[in-house]
């Protein structure tokens, strides 16, 4: 047991070390940051390429990255909130609790679940009342939470601990001549525009080029459409995935699971009840880091249990790939003969 | 007091801004005998995605629906601006137009400075949604009488604390006027 904690503990330093040798980001602390991933509800039903592909990424940037055990819903403000704050304070800090008492950093890649998380725990240290009350209730199910726990967004776990230099370090297949769309989510701009930023500076990494229109701070509409189902549909999705098409971009590139819930509704409704067919496939980041550092489609299962096939896109990202080798070959040559 | 948190990246170290939550004694109007609210909502539309969550947040909380028809303020999509999404709430006026148009006098302000509409006295004319400029009472379909905002009673606003994104920001009318002319000039 013991043995195989100090392996666990001299892998986790070695991943550590690789990011501070790397010269990226120096690790102060002496304790290795654990990292537990909170899938929340979408992830594994709807994007199991998404959640593949995150998992790969993170272990191949030397992270410690494992799912989060004993995880509970994360119970989405937007929802619960407005019902009943205790109920969403109280239910929230479940995963909290559960998070201090093994020891990890919860890491969401979902808008939804991060906001929840971040709020309760910022509402919770920040006014002791409430965590009187919350410990009440959690006491019954034999938990406690003290709020000392970290939470993070995995654009904030990417840019700030990995680093971009790293990122970018990691990159063997530029995805160069790839254009895209992106749409990062309303919570993520809920502070400041650092996570947004965060979110180009990754994607600028992988070689795509962004394009940018009206439609890129506009809601998905999941909320909405429990209140107004046709305007969350023709105003939102639509007008997103109309302006994607009409300018031929390659990918829709998202991060957070909720909204790729909504895009997935929209993009069947409009299927199925309006008989438009959408041909831009909804791309995670994490899929596109992936494909940039190397790994193939199939590592991941991009082609499987998608509304939209990635295939088209999948093929040109071959075809980039075989010209930058040919090209680079060349110039091998070239240097050789000289 | 301000309670140091434990997160560790650039995005939490800002100092979240420590807002009251209960509208505190309304301030006086320098040179006139009026009062009005301490805090005002401001909206930044270069921040606001349309996810209507305020709307939501503020039907449920006076109507206990989902149903953002029932909401009290209004969020939009420009007519003039493709992907930019505007609103309209209460500003709690210091001279408010609804008020002085009220033919039945049922619109007042109350102790806290918030504008409100009496709906005992209230006979759904509509004239304070006229004099409005930017026609926040709204016609009650079931009751046929005029409603509003009434700033939660005073609590920490629901449309406030359910916006997605920060845009709606609750501040100090003194501030509130600063930022608006900020963003305007933008």
């Amino acid at each position: 047991m013991a043995a195989a904690k100090s392996k666990d503990n001299s892998k986790a330093d070695g991943a550590e070390n690789g990011i501070a040798e790397s010269g990226v980001k120096s690790v102060s602390s002496a304790k290795p940051t654990k990292y537990g991933y909170f899938l929340g509800c979408v992830m594994p039903v709807k994007m199991p390429w998404a959640e593949k592909a995150t998992m790969t990424v993170s272990k191949h940037l030397g992270l410690d990255f494992d799912y989060m055990k004993e995880t509970l819903c994360c119970v989405r403000p937007g929802v619960w909130k407005a019902m009943n704050p205790d109920w969403w304070l109280s239910v929230t800090a479940q995963n909290l609790a559960n998070a201090e008492k093994q020891g990890i950093t919860i890491v969401d890649t979902c808008n939804g679940c991060w906001i929840s998380h971040y709020e309760s725990l910022k509402e919770l240290t920040e006014e002791p009342e409430k965590l009187k009350m919350v410990n009440e209730h959690l006491g019954k199910a034999g938990m406690h939470l003290k709020g000392d726990v970290k939470v993070k967004h995995y654009l904030e776990l990417l840019h700030d601990d990995v680093g971009m230099e790293k990122i970018v370090a990691s990159v063997v297949r530029p995805l160069t001549g790839i254009k895209v769309m992106r749409h990062i989510g309303c919570h993520a701009r809920k502070h400041d525009e650092t996570l947004p930023n965060d979110f180009d500076e990754i994607l600028r990494a992988t070689g795509v080029e962004i394009i940018d229109t009206p439609y890129d701070k506009t809601c998905c509409g999941l909320l909405l459409y429990f209140a107004d189902s046709n305007q969350a549909i023709l105003e939102r999705i639509g007008k997103k995935m109309m302006t994607a098409q009409a300018l031929g971009v390659d990918a829709y590139v998202i991060i957070c699971s909720g909204c790729y819930d909504q895009f997935e509704r929209g993009v069947k409704i409009y299927r199925e009840e309006k008989g438009i067919i959408f041909e831009t496939p909804i791309i995670h980041i994490a899929e596109l880091l992936a494909l940039a550092f190397g790994y193939e489609p199939e590592d991941f299962g991009m082609t499987k249990c998608r509304p939209i096939a990635a295939d088209k896109f999948i093929e040109k990202v071959r075809a980039i790939a075989a010209k930058n080798a040919k090209a680079a070959v060349e110039k091998k040559k070239g240097g050789e003969s000289l | 007091m301000t309670t140091e948190h434990k997160y560790t990246s650039p995005v939490f170290l800002v100092p979240a801004p420590k807002i009251q939550k209960q509208l505190a004694e309304p301030i006086k109007v320098p040179g006139t005998d009026e009062k009005v609210s301490d805090l005002v909502i401001v909206h930044d539309p270069s921040k606001c995605t349309g996810c209507n969550q305020c709307m939501i947040g503020c039907a449920y909380k006076h109507y206990r629906t989902f149903d953002r028809r029932f909401a009290l303020l209004y969020v939009n999509e420009s007519p003039n601006k493709n992907g930019f999404y505007v609103n309209a709430n209460c500003q709690h006026c210091v001279f408010p137009m609804c008020l002085a148009s009220c033919p039945k006098e049922a619109i007042y302000k109350d102790e806290k400075g918030i504008v409100r509409i009496s709906p005992m006295l209230c006979v759904g004319c509509g004239t304070c949604n006229q004099a409005c400029p930017i026609g926040i009472p709204r016609l009650d379909e079931e009751r046929k009488i005029y409603v509003k905002c009434d700033f939660c009673d005073g609590d920490y606003p629901m449309c406030f604390q359910m916006c997605s994104t920060g845009a709606l920001k609750l501040m100090p009318r003194k501030e509130a006027f600063g930022l608006v002319k900020k963003l305007r000039s933008v």
